[in-house]
């Protein structure tokens, strides 16, 4: 289109004025702008008579046009737009937006030329806008300007692979060419630093500069003499953060990793940064010696192997003391996080990064620096045990509460890596602590808090030291019961929690499980402790089954009280169901079992049966609650309730699924089946009623998968209520999880004698039902779909003399799986290419005859119904389209040769992106692989992006391994 | 999944490197039962791995960017620019702005492998605990990458 000066005016100014007309208008000016006549119309808008909103446009035209339209300028022209751009530049020196877009343009016009025809580049832009010599831009100007173009060039080089379309190794070479003129920007950044008449908002635009350019990897050893020089500049507020930010891009630089004694020398220059912090710590500026600490931290978090290394030599250990002190001193800084101070949480990466990096040296070296770094972290200990201390109740806000248990849960973290570098003298350490805590507690029972954060300290360490201490935590577990608690909750509470961290050391130490147990048990009956203490008891019964049998007494007593007595979440109840469940399932005979589950279930029962009853009349939203809290209970018991749990054996068959002897240790039945066989008729009436409530199929579903799990063969017993249950169940709401159920029944069932005709009965009613009822509208069933597809393809692998036995189904499911391909979901997707893979490798299987003749007939469909997916399909699912597309190669090769030809006959098919060479080259491609999955895939992945109009652009290659 | 505080709701977690412990570390204890996953600390600069981009988030952005080109509304510079902007973003919050512990105990390490710098775990009946909530899942991949910046990786 002709576009001329004048209407691209118009229209930008309407575009401001119209809103209604603002989008079209927007289309219209990003053509102009993309025009070649846009290298036209945009010089005579770039008027200051003009609207600013259009010099605006004219200027970020041009800035567009010379970084990513380049190619369209010829060589002849490259003088005369350096001239234009450098006109412009000095016409609008004290206009900064438009400014700004012109020294953007610069910028780019140097990128595209330093290398061939402006390698005099920097140098020229260094003569050209020197404040003594620049005629009609005041000096200060011309020395903003100066700096504002040299800081945009390394700028712009970094968008340039972006933006300009430039490849990485032009990048290089652009780069190399920038770098070789550091010296003279450097050389005129130390005359401007040092030059006393130049205000610090001009220092402030040179120190940006140096940080761009330092950003190129300029040799610390040049750049050292300078960085030093700036560092007394950080006493003023406005160049304090400037410098930090140069001293760090230098510092962290990944050339200096092999300069070491450089930055050795570097670091220890850096310490002359100490009287600048104790300055604003002096004044409270917290700011500057944040900036301080950082770049501390920074310095330990990139060097830290050589500071380690160094630590070890005599010259160098007092720079590296030194560094570490300061870090600590940042740690300890005093005052309540995050009301008093903002600084102390800076420094956390470090101790993880000193202590790792300790680690990988060896012998002597580790032991001398174990040694250098103890006291660095014994006092890191005691600090953070003054930082955690709990504030006064109501001293935060919500927020400020939220980062403090931020800032604790770092701090629980680097307890941890200071165990790794203390061990036993970490918990020396601790004991010391805990002992102050409550001779401060006797004298003073509101001095809790300094109790509490040694119980923290306590419980971050438990999962690290194990069951290796055998000195230590036995006397810190024995001094639980003397400690003064006050009936305080919270101390208690964080008791218990503590407790429950040491569950696995006291598995290996029974001895000492009855100084715990009291604490918990009393806990139990307590209904603000309650929470904390079936945690931890629950946490103690998984990790010591055997070791917590002989207190099986008191804690199903405490249970029996708590269900009792309390008013608990339906989380708790959980809890203490699963404690009761592992108590009884260690060390009791059957009717000690059956007296105690009686007395707990009853209540429980008689109110599931009263709720069903009242199902008829409609249940209200609490009572709703309350019948789907009761059936997670008892999958909760039917979880954990198993004679067999601690005398487990394992027979796993090759998809990992376990398959265990369930007949109880004593001989007798399970004591979970005899209540199972009370509850079905329950159950199936509650099925009955709910057969269209998805919480409550959900959570009857997952009772009966936990208790099928637990009893496994022994479940045949309540099998026929199963298989009533679930049809009932699956007819009326497709619910997956009703599937899922039925999986692990015919995994479990299917290949045995006695239950294979009742299984098979079972798949051809999910499949029926599924076909009958999903087919119709798959986008609306999706979940059922994929949940009926991963059931056929298990059925496959483990019991496929189900799935053949009813032949009139395998045609329509194996439609089902094609038109599930085209459906949006990964997981469904995921799932049909799993089935088709399974059915297509099973079809030439002698002995199931049925598959062959429809994977024969319908080859053409699947192969037309894949290439539409892999061109139109998310792409994250290209793997599934390439599985099935590899199991077709290998058992139908010959008949996908066929196939090909006539899909690529077909010109109209996959349209104008997909080309008949295209089509050829594709079926070519994946014929020629048929061995390799991997090479498929790329053929796929290929395709996909013609598919989507991304080849051979940088975007598709990046985005080739979607999938 | 519990719903207090924040957490990483994206399946691949931060790690550090050398030993499995790390950013969202696995430590096998001797018995090759128990798991627990630790947070790192902060990098000093967030490395921009691009593993994140096969999570729900990453998948759905560039069928978005996919669909956006395919209907010329954007080119295919913008959405690679999209794309790493993507990248970058996700790396620097998930080493920033997590600050939640997650522990998780495992029936079963099926596999484990180290390459290239990376972590995999596999994993079977697994049960996720924070603080007093707790989830159950069948199975289980972690992902685990070198949590430390990337000026920090390469020595």
């Amino acid at each position: 289109m002709e576009v001329s000066a004048e209407q691209v005016e118009q229209a930008v100014v309407e575009f401001y004025r119209d809103p209604v007309a603002k989008s079209g208008l927007n289309t219209w000016l990003m053509q102009a702008q993309h025009s070649r006549h846009s290298w036209t119309f945009a010089w005579p808008l770039l008027d200051p008579r003009k609207p600013e909103e259009v010099q605006f446009f004219a200027g970020n035209t041009v800035y567009m046009k010379v970084s990513r339209y380049w190619h369209e300028v010829p060589k002849e022209e490259y003088e005369p737009l350096k001239i234009k751009i450098l006109n412009l530049i000095a016409q609008y020196s004290n206009s900064k937006v438009v400014l700004n877009r012109l020294v953007k343009s610069l910028g780019a016009y140097v990128i595209h030329t330093i290398q061939h025809d402006w390698t005099t580049a920097i140098q020229d832009i260094i003569t050209m806008f020197d404040p003594g010599t620049v005629p009609g831009i005041e000096p200060s100007t011309a020395l903003n300007l100066l700096f504002s173009i040299l800081t945009i060039i390394p700028e712009e080089l970094e968008t340039m692979q972006e933006a300009m379309s430039i490849n990485s190794k032009d990048k290089q070479v652009i780069t190399a060419a920038v770098r070789n003129s550091h010296q003279s920007v450097l050389s005129l950044i130390s005359q401007v630093m040092q030059a006393a008449q130049i205000s610090n908002v001009i220092k402030e635009v040179v120190l940006k500069t140096l940080n761009a350019w330092l950003k190129l990897s300029l040799p610390l050893s040049e750049t050292r003499d300078l960085l030093v020089a700036l560092i007394p500049y950080s006493n003023y507020a406005l160049l304090c953060e400037p410098v930090m930010e140069a001293l760090r891009t230098a510092v962290t630089d990944v050339g200096t990793y092999n300069i070491p004694n450089t930055v050795m020398d570097f670091v220890t220059q850096m310490l002359r940064l100490r009287p600048v912090l104790e300055e604003a710590q002096h004044a409270n500026d917290e700011n500057t010696a944040s900036l301080v600490y950082s770049l501390f931290t920074s310095v330990v978090e990139c060097h830290s192997r050589l500071l380690l290394q160094c630590a070890l030599q005599a010259e160098h250990q007092a720079t590296v003391v030194q560094v570490v002190a300061l870090l600590l001193q940042c740690a300890a800084t005093p005052g309540q996080y995050p009301t008093d101070e903002t600084t102390s949480n800076i420094p956390f990466a470090v101790w993880f990064t000193i202590q790792d990096d300790i680690m990988t040296f060896e012998g002597e070296q580790q032991a001398e620096l174990l040694q250098l770094f103890q006291p660095v972290y014994l006092k890191l200990v005691d600090t953070f045990i003054q930082k955690s201390l709990l504030p006064p109740d109501n001293a935060l806000s919500a927020e400020e509460k939220e980062m403090f248990r931020c800032y604790r849960q770092d701090i629980c973290d680097t307890y941890m890596y200071a165990y790794y570098v203390l061990r036993g003298d970490m918990l020396s350490h601790l004991e010391v602590h805990l002992k102050d805590a409550v001779v401060k507690m006797q004298s003073d029972p509101t001095d809790w808090r300094y109790l509490e954060a040694v119980l923290h300290a306590y419980s971050s360490v438990a999962e690290t030291v194990a069951e290796t201490d055998n000195f230590y935590v036995p006397r810190f577990i024995q001094s639980i019961p003397q400690i003064p608690f006050s009936d305080n909750i919270q101390l208690i509470s964080v008791a218990l929690t503590t407790l429950g961290a040491y569950a696995d050391w006291l598995n290996y130490h029974q001895d000492h499980m009855h100084h715990v147990i009291p604490l918990m048990v009393e806990g139990l009956v307590n209904a603000s402790l309650v929470g904390a203490a079936s945690q931890a008891l629950r946490d103690l019964t998984l990790e010591c089954p055997l070791t917590i049998s002989p207190f099986s007494q008191p804690i199903l007593t405490s249970c029996q009280r708590a269900l009792e007595q309390s008013r608990l979440d339906s989380a708790e109840t959980e809890r203490i169901m699963t404690i009761i469940s592992r108590v009884l399932s260690v060390g009791k005979d059957q009717p000690t079992i059956m007296t105690y589950l009686n007395a707990t279930l009853t209540p429980y029962i008689s109110r599931l049966s009263q709720l069903k009853d009242l199902m008829g009349s409609g249940l209200s939203r609490e009572q709703h609650n309350e019948l789907v809290s009761l059936l997670k209970l008892l999958s909760c018991m039917s979880r954990h309730l198993n004679l067999n749990n601690t005398a487990v054996e394992e027979d796993d068959d090759e998809d990992g699924t376990t398959r265990r002897h369930s007949q109880a240790v004593s001989g007798g039945p399970q004591p979970l089946l005899l209540v199972l066989q009370q509850l079905m008729p329950l159950l199936s009436a509650i099925a009955s009623k709910a057969s269209t409530d998805q919480e409550v199929i959900e959570a009857l579903c997952k009772l009966l998968k936990n208790s099928i799990s637990t009893l496994v063969d022994d479940c045949v017993a309540i099998l026929p209520a199963i298989l009533e249950i679930i049809p009932q169940l699956y007819e009326a709401s497709l619910n997956p999880a009703i599937l899922d159920l039925v999986k692990q029944l015919v995994i479990l069932f299917g290949r045995e004698g006695s239950q294979e005709a009742n299984m098979g009965v079972l798949l051809r009613m999910v499949t029926t039902t599924t076909l009958s009822r999903a087919s119709t509208d798959l986008w609306a069933h999706t979940d059922a779909v994929h949940g009926c597809l991963a059931l056929l393809t298990a059925s496959f692998k483990k019991t496929p003399n189900l799935v053949s036995a009813h032949h009139n189904h395998v045609a329509p499911l194996f439609h089902l799986g094609v038109e599930a391909l085209k459906l949006p979901e990964e997981g469904t997707v995921r799932s049909a290419g799993h089935f088709l893979s399974s059915f297509i490798l099973l079809s030439r299987d002698a002995s199931i005859g049925c598959l062959q003749p429809v994977v024969a007939h319908n080859t053409e469909t699947l192969l037309r119904t894949l290439m539409f997916c892999i061109c139109n399909s998310p792409r994250h699912s290209l793997s599934s389209f390439s599985d099935v597309l590899s199991a077709l190669c290998k058992m139908y090769g010959d008949d996908l040769t066929r196939t090909f030809k006539t899909v690529q006959a077909d010109e109209s098919f996959l349209s104008p992106r997909v080309t008949a060479q295209h089509k050829e080259e594709f079926a070519k491609k994946v014929l020629k692989n048929r061995g390799s999955k991997r090479r498929i895939l790329e053929a796929v992945t290929d395709l996909a992006l013609i598919g989507r109009g991304l080849a051979g652009t940088d975007y598709g290659a990046q985005t080739r391994g979607f999938h | 999944m519990p719903t207090n505080a924040r957490r990483r709701a994206i399946g691949a977690f931060r790690t550090q490197r050398r030993q499995p412990p790390a950013a969202a570390v696995v430590v096998v204890s001797p018995l090759g039962r128990r798991t627990h996953q630790r947070r790192t600390p902060r990098a000093a600069s967030a490395m921009t791995y691009q593993l994140y981009r096969n999570t729900t988030l990453g998948n759905t952005l560039q069928e978005s960017l996919d669909e956006l080109i395919q209907i010329q509304q954007i080119s295919p510079n913008l959405a690679l620019r999209v794309l790493l902007q993507f990248d970058r973003a996700i790396n620097q919050a998930l080493a920033t702005k997590v600050r939640t512990k997650i522990s998780f105990k495992a029936s079963k390490l099926n596999t484990y492998r180290f390459c290239d710098n990376v972590w995999t775990f596999l994993m079977s009946d697994v049960e996720f605990k924070e603080v007093q909530d707790f989830a159950q899942v069948d199975k289980l991949k972690i992902v685990a990458c070198d949590g430390r910046g990337e000026d920090t990786r390469q020595r």
